[in-house]
């Protein structure tokens, strides 16, 4: 089973970046990821994950289509694929509205979006958009979409090479793999497709303590609007409608999701977890760390690399 | 004496850009600036120039300013920053509208367009912006410089009053002299760089050099905001000739090419760019153009012959 890890959400120094990507390097990691919450940049992080790896894949998790236009997001990929000599995997996603609107982005039809983003970056990346007069050769960049829904699963199929879902339950996984099945036939693309799912990891031998900490960390995510819907897809309507109706998220939540939706605890049991989405049809889990109690970003990625091996 | 130089506009390999960064280092240049024509990405390049060096300054010649939403133009210029140590000085400037149509981007009012997006950055950058009230993650990093390219007393003042250095291309040296005075008035005291962006053919072939300097100057004239500094510089006849179709090595002068350009033999231009220096520039920037068949490297080592 290929597992990918991602860097801290909320972002670390470029020395952490670096020391993680070595300790990536020297592991079964599959790919190293970077989210994108500004003020970072998940290209940019990635092309440092490429100035200091030599064979683990690199790449987003997720780029948000709203903040680059699509020719500068192909750039930054085509400067990245040249770095590591094929190794990027390009992850593409609309963001949250909150977060878009915040920074007075309009974010129209998020999924005719992403399509025409897709559809464009790829044109630039493979040089057959008339647009561009340069023109750069490197090796195919696989484009991944963000995608909680069975309609942004349908459209991955049809137009991507791998589909990012997070939060999802393995229920909801087995649906969305599905969607991407249909959505495969109705395109054109013959590339391997790739199903992940983002799993939140909070490692710890102390499982009271991982639960807590796993319970804060997934809070703040239950207040955005795209992964509520996940969630109820998840078979948890009952505890947004909660969030929904007024409760604190840190209340709302349960042992039961995080432990169900996250790698929680004894590496064992996270083990298991990992297992249990792989069953379900995930080619590639995509592991976010999360520190519990004062783990700081290295010695968070250590205990992911114990739960891959 | 500071001198920056561009990386080839057209664009190069990651391999070249390594080399050139290092070897603008070792050949004592003050700075090395990356142009942005897609399909590269100007702070992309600066990232790695700012891997591949310790002390040489490391910029963009410039990023298009529709091209990333200012956070994330922050965010990628913060990482160049960090990743150098603070040596990024991040150019920005509106690109052209021929080029901005063809992505199918609506420029707006080029010069609100330009003040929003610079007091945007500079508030993600330096921490001050109200995003961080909702999103707490600041980097604590010292600011990166910020120069915004001005061909009219208009941006040149815009420069003076909000940013650290202007970046001015293809002005005279009385034109110049008018933006650095239009520059100075808004920014006082404070410092300020004033570059001068000047397009450089350089080989001991000096016919050869006068031809190419003829033809890279002749393809750029013709873009809207060149045809302005080159009309603001007194070639407006030239300008005229080039829109009547006569070919540009007939109608670029040597006059213009004489004020305009470093051509022709290194150890020939050096008084050219005293005069620079002397007209009150602080940093010219060179942009090299291949002269016949000239790879990048050999470009460079063309460029670096003037450090001699």
């Amino acid at each position: 089973m290929k597992v990918s890890v991602t860097t801290p959400v909320w972002g670390c120094s470029v020395d952490n970046l670096i020391g993680i990507a070595k300790l990536a390097e020297d592991s079964p990691v599959e790919a190293l990821l970077s989210p994108e919450v500004p003020p970072y940049s998940a290209l940019a992080n990635a092309q440092i994950f490429a100035e200091y790896t030599k064979e683990t894949k690199v790449g987003t998790w997720i780029s948000n289509i709203y903040l680059r236009h699509p020719v500068m997001c192909a750039a930054e990929a085509m400067t990245i694929q040249e770095l590591t000599g094929g190794r990027l995997l390009l992850g593409l996603g609309v963001s949250h509205k909150p977060v878009n609107s915040r920074l007075g982005i309009e974010m129209g039809d998020p999924i005719e979006s992403m399509r025409d983003y897709v559809i464009s970056v790829r044109s630039y990346l493979d040089g057959s958009s008339d647009q561009i007069s340069l023109k750069r050769k490197v090796a195919p960049v696989p484009i991944y979409i963000a995608g909680l829904t069975e309609r942004t699963a349908d459209l991955a199929g049809e137009i991507a090479d791998g589909l990012m879902p997070y939060l999802a339950s393995a229920d909801h996984l087995k649906k969305l793999r599905s969607c991407v099945d249909k959505g495969r036939s109705s395109g054109n693309l013959d590339s391997e497709f790739t199903m992940t799912t983002g799993l939140p990891s909070f490692i710890s031998d102390d499982l009271d303590l991982a639960v807590e900490s796993a319970i804060k960390g997934l809070s703040g995510y239950a207040r955005l609007p795209f992964y509520q819907r996940v969630l109820k897809l998840s078979g948890y309507e009952d505890i947004v409608k909660s969030i929904e109706d007024g409760m604190n998220p840190a209340e709302a939540l349960t042992p039961e999701l995080v432990s169900d939706l996250a790698l929680v605890g004894p590496i064992g049991k996270c083990k298991e977890t990992l297992a249990k989405f792989a069953e379900a049809g995930a080619d590639m889990p995509i592991i976010t760390p999360n520190p519990v109690g004062k783990q700081s970003p290295l010695e968070v990625m250590e205990k992911i690399i114990e739960v891959i091996k | 004496m500071k001198i920056g130089i561009t990386t080839p506009i057209r664009g190069c390999s990651v391999k070249d850009l390594r080399h050139l960064a290092k070897t603008a280092e070792s050949a004592g240049f003050y700075g090395i600036f990356s142009p942005e024509v897609p399909i590269y990405s100007a702070i992309g390049n600066a990232q790695v120039m700012a891997e591949a060096t310790k002390s040489i300054k490391i910029g963009t010649w410039v990023t298009n300013i529709y091209m990333r939403e200012p956070i994330m133009c922050a965010s990628e210029a913060m990482t160049v920053q960090e990743i150098s140590e603070g040596r990024m000085i991040l150019g920005l400037g509106n690109s052209h509208k021929p080029v901005n149509d063809v992505f199918d981007i609506d420029m707006g009012d080029q010069y609100e367009s330009m003040k929003q997006y610079v007091i945007k950055i500079k508030s993600y950058a330096d921490g001050s912006s109200d995003h961080y009230e909702k999103i707490p993650i600041k980097r604590d990093l010292p600011v990166f410089d910020i120069h915004i390219t001005g061909l009219t007393k208009r941006t040149a003042a815009l420069a003076g009053e909000l940013a650290d250095g202007i970046m001015p291309y293809l002005a005279n040296l009385d034109h110049l002299k008018t933006l650095y005075s239009s520059a100075k008035s808004k920014a006082g005291d404070k410092k300020f760089e004033f570059t001068s962006g000047m397009p450089v053919f350089l080989s001991d072939d000096v016919d050869q050099a006068v031809t190419a300097a003829r033809i890279g100057v002749g393809r750029q004239a013709l873009r809207p905001s060149y045809k302005r500094v080159l009309t603001n510089s007194g070639f407006g006849d030239i300008i005229k000739k080039l829109e009547s179709g006569i070919s540009p090595e007939e109608a670029i002068s040597d006059k213009l090419l004489n004020e305009l350009c470093l051509f022709g033999k290194p150890s020939n231009c050096r008084k050219q760019l005293e005069a620079q220096f002397n007209n009150g520039s602080t940093m010219p920037i060179l942009t090299p153009f291949p002269v016949g068949n000239q790879s990048p490297l050999q470009m460079m080592d063309e460029l670096s012959k003037l450090l001699d």
